[in-house]
């Protein structure tokens, strides 16, 4: 899978180089011995369910919840044990943290007073920020009288004021609207791109990571479970938590049969191979609810099997059903898209023909 | 598990953060801070504690001192006393608070605001001037002795009647509070469920008081058990611990005695408040602020009885006070009731004149700027410091003990401690800094809560955020924290002044000719049977207070308006 935000050949250095970073709260693991490289200008995401250690990464990169043991090198530099204000990046907290009684732009500038710009220099690059996110004639309200749409770019161009190397975001828009949040995160990722810095981001919304970054670190429990482009991760998960996490996924216990075949219930299903796995072994074959087909299907057609319609709800887009097949003996998630119904008559209690095509099966143990 | 970076090989070493000069300097401010509550606090308690297990040539005896104390009932009665004393007055506050609180809160009675205000009156005052109206009122030359139907005013019934008065305040917070979290749309839905007025107060009103209730119990016993004010005007001969302590140091410098009497009234003191304090946090979870707010219907019949009991302890109040203000300007009651303002001529009854007068305002001046500055500072390292959480966490303990510890006690173990020849601060003895050292330290514990509650809400990023750029911890203190905090900053100052003003239970043994405030000068003049210029000098107090308290509403008013833009919703 090549595609073009695949940079690792063009930088010989990483922006961020991370090798064994384990971190403990008392008896809890955080973070298992985390390794990972980011190359400069990459937006990578953070992602996990609630737990999985995702904000306690970023933490440490920033030096706020420093790691008990292993390195962080910032472009070859080792910040591993500098202090927060000893190292090179910006941050956006989920609260946005911005300084109530200060003006807009004087919370852009917060960082520029100690730099050696002179007076008119910062106010020429806060003016210069403000426009960028967007908040011309802004500069002189207060957060208190700012959208919060409007304080995340606030916090953003503060972040971003000094020009760090590194930009990192935590959970920066899940305090917004569900409209107002679709809008920014292609701000953001605009923004991003122009000004080619590298960025982290903590996001436990898959919908957001798969659609802003380059490349998604999943983790789970305190340990990376997966690095790799959206598409990679989405269409070729490296295990079934993966799998699980990033959409809906329809889960089918079986047994491996042959080379190419997992025999569930009464049928073996074909899958197009089971390397890695033994004959015997128990394994998951997966597949999304979206790439189940729905019709009439000739003979040819591999791993057919009844279902019977249980439930059925509309979705907007597409009709989510609930079919159980007897073939296997379980229940299966279907997104039904409205051009492909070819002609049935759906309803709760019809029997269906349904197809699992072997490239759209995934199997793990 | 897809693993694409080649891992460094990287020994298994901790990772220490490397301390930088600000770091070093925060820890610096924190072991200053701890240091402070050792010296003023921990240390002399010690001393005291030792003291109270030692005979009178130094020698350990173990709790022996305590069994003499309660084999002799001449001796032990005292603390009974005080026990008896401390319950009944207790049970007429909560009464009083309680009725009054509901009054406030589930009635529409007209004046509610004023008589909210007026019950608040009472914390203006030091506890020696309920005494001396008491005096004018009920006692034996007194406007109304009759009332009391023969029954003399010196002993337990001036006492607890001072007590009440003195307490009153307390005790109507901290119902109110409880009160006011009641969500409305519990009554709502026990209407809805067809629960009757009176099954509705028993289970919704009543369970929500209990809390309120307990917790002004254990606050008002404490105050009751400890106070010196009152019963050193209108105890007469019936002793209770306070008074005892005072006899016993002051006039017989029975120092030996005097330690174990102020462990005793140390104990009740330290129970009550572990109690509240478990009782606290068992609660606190309940209240999110976020209960809408219960408005009570039109009720004629109970608007007029809530109307009636208020107006009444509202005017007990007022009449306490305007009878202290009237007191003062007798010419000489009881023989000539002209008025004139000879008592407030200082100079013709004491020695020290007005100067007691000028000493409290620096007593005052000196706690609020100096307290303020440290309790706030002080605050800010306990709640917002990264790291050091071991040496935190018990710092942060030791600020909240000074609320366990009855003000005389720490006067006594002062003495005890700074009095010592051996002690290098011996030096302080006697100054007005030893005044304003006790007073901070006494006074500690609410303006550290305040302070701790109002950083708490800050954002926990805002220094984060300001490392991030680059930009020093000091520097975010003094241009986000310090501007956004000014509200309690200004909250706790004139807190720490007023009860400067008023307090006299630590000072009672640690001023010197040169250092005699105010509150002192009252209890000497009374001593003196200048009941007159005791009142003229209490009054003198309380209008100080009062200004205090006016001129930070106007302070606070002014801020607000001003800071109006970026509070947003707050102001």
């Amino acid at each position: 899978m090549q595609d073009l935000s695949d940079t690792a050949q063009t930088a010989p250095m990483p922006a961020l180089q991370i090798s064994g970073l384990s971190k403990s709260f008392g008896t809890f693991t955080a973070l298992k011995g985390i390794d990972l490289a980011i190359e400069k200008g990459e937006f990578v995401c953070f992602l996990g369910p609630s737990g999985c250690g995702k904000t306690t990464l970023l933490r440490a990169i920033a030096g706020l919840d420093v790691q008990d043991y292993g390195t962080i090198l910032q472009n070859g530099r080792d910040i591993s044990g500098l202090p927060v204000h000893g190292r090179d990046f910006g941050i956006v907290f989920q609260s946005y943290a911005l300084f109530p009684n200060l003006s807009v732009a004087r919370n852009v500038g917060f960082g520029l007073r100690g730099s050696d710009l002179t007076r008119a220099q910062r106010k020429a690059r806060v003016a210069e920020l403000l426009s960028m996110v967007g908040l011309d004639g802004q500069a002189e309200k207060y957060p208190a009288q700012l959208s919060g749409g409007q304080q995340q770019r606030v916090a953003l161009a503060r972040a971003l004021a000094p020009s760090p190397g590194l930009l990192l975001l935590d959970e920066p828009l899940s305090a917004l609207d569900a409209q107002v949040r679709l809008h920014l995160r292609d701000q953001l990722r605009q923004l991003q791109r122009d000004l080619g810095v590298t960025t982290i981001m903590v996001t436990h919304d898959q919908d957001e990571a798969l659609s802003i970054a380059d490349r998604i670190v999943v983790m789970r429990q305190g340990e990376i479970e997966q690095i790799g482009t959206p598409e990679e991760v989405f269409r070729h998960p490296a295990t079934a938590f993966v799998a699980g996490f990033l959409g809906d996924m329809n889960f089918i216990p079986g047994t491996v049969a042959s080379e190419n075949s997992v025999s569930v219930g009464q049928i073996a299903v074909k899958v197009p191979d089971t390397t890695g796995h033994d004959r015997g072994d128990r394994v998951n074959l997966c597949i999304r609810p979206a790439d189940i087909m729905v019709g009439k299907f000739g003979d040819e057609t591999p791993n057919r099997m009844d279902a019977k319609v249980e439930s059925m709800s509309f979705r907007g887009n597409f009709h989510q059903l609930s079919v159980f097949c007897p073939a296997i003996s379980q229940n299966l998630e279907i997104e039904l898209r409205h051009q492909g119904q070819g002609g049935h008559s759906i309803c709760e209690g019809a029997t269906l023909t349904i197809a699992l095509s072997p490239e759209k099966l995934v199997i793990f143990a | 598990m897809v693993n694409p970076v080649p891992a460094i090989p990287s020994e298994r070493r901790k990772i220490r953060v490397s301390t930088s000069g600000e770091d070093v300097l925060l820890r610096l401010c924190l072991i200053a801070l701890g240091v402070f509550l050792v010296v003023g606090l921990l240390l002399p308690i010690y001393t005291l504690l030792s003291k109270g297990v030692q005979d009178a040539d130094g020698n350990f005896v173990g709790l022996q001192n305590f069994i003499t104390y309660f084999n002799e009932p001449r001796v032990s009665v005292v603390f009974f006393n005080s026990l008896r004393i401390s319950v009944i007055s207790t049970a007429i506050t909560l009464l009083i608070a309680g009725g009054y609180a509901f009054a406030l809160t589930h009635s529409r009675m007209p004046g509610r605001g004023f008589f909210r205000a007026v019950a608040l009156m009472p914390l203006l005052t030091p506890s020696l001037l309920p005494g001396i109206a008491l005096i004018y009122l009920f006692g034996t030359q007194g406007f109304f002795r009759e009332a009391l139907l023969g029954y003399s005013l010196y002993g337990p019934i001036g006492i607890v009647m001072g007590e009440v008065f003195f307490t009153f305040p307390i005790a109507l917070m901290i119902v109110l509070t409880s009160l006011l979290t009641i969500d409305r749309r519990l009554y709502e839905a026990a209407k809805t469920l067809r629960a009757g007025k009176v099954r509705t107060f028993f289970t919704v009103t009543l369970p929500a008081m209990r809390f309120g209730l307990s917790a002004a119990f254990f606050a008002v016993f404490t105050k009751v058990f400890t106070d010196f004010g009152v019963p050193i005007t209108v105890g007469g001969s019936y002793p209770v611990l306070a008074t005892d302590l005072y006899q016993k140091v002051i006039g017989g410098f029975d120092f030996q005695m005097g330690a174990v009497v102020g462990i005793l009234l140390f104990i009740p003191a330290a129970i009550a408040f572990l109690i509240g304090h478990l009782l606290q946090r068992g609660h606190s979870a309940g209240i999110d602020g976020s209960a809408v707010i219960y408005i009570p219907e039109k009720s004629r019949g109970r608007d007029i009885a809530c109307f009636v009991f208020c107006a009444a302890v509202a005017a007990a109040i007022l009449g306490i006070l305007l009878m202290a203000v009237l007191g003062s300007l007798f010419k000489l009651w009881p023989y000539n009731l002209s008025l004139s303002l000879a008592s407030y001529n200082f100079t013709a009854h004491e020695s020290s004149g007005w100067s007691a007068y000028g000493n409290s305002l620096k007593l005052a001046g000196g706690t609020a700027v100096f307290g303020t500055a440290l309790i706030f500072f002080g605050a800010y390292l306990l709640e917002r410091m990264p790291g050091a959480a071991w040496m935190r966490a018990v710092i942060g303990f030791l600020c909240m003990v000074p609320l366990a510890m009855p003000g005389m006690v720490l006067g006594l173990s002062y003495i005890f401690f700074f009095n010592n020849p051996s002690n290098p601060l011996g030096g302080i003895y006697g100054t007005m800094t030893i005044l304003i050292l006790s007073t901070v330290v006494h006074l500690y514990t609410v303006p550290h809560l305040t302070a701790l509650t109002s950083l708490k809400q800050l954002d926990p990023g805002l220094e984060a955020v300001g490392s991030s750029l680059k930009v020093s911890r000091f520097v975010t203190f003094g241009r986000v924290i310090l501007p956004v905090s000014l509200p309690t900053i200004l909250r706790i100052a004139s807190y720490l002044f007023m009860n400067s003003m008023t307090t006299i239970s630590a000072l009672v043994f640690l001023y010197s000719a040169n250092t005699k405030v105010a509150t002192i000068s009252v209890l000497l003049l009374n001593d003196n049977a200048m009941l007159g210029p005791a009142a003229a000098m209490s009054v003198l107090i309380v209008a100080t207070s009062a200004a205090v308290v006016s001129l930070q509403w106007l302070l606070m008013q002014g801020l607000l308006r001003r800071t109006n833009a970026w509070r947003g919703k707050e102001a």
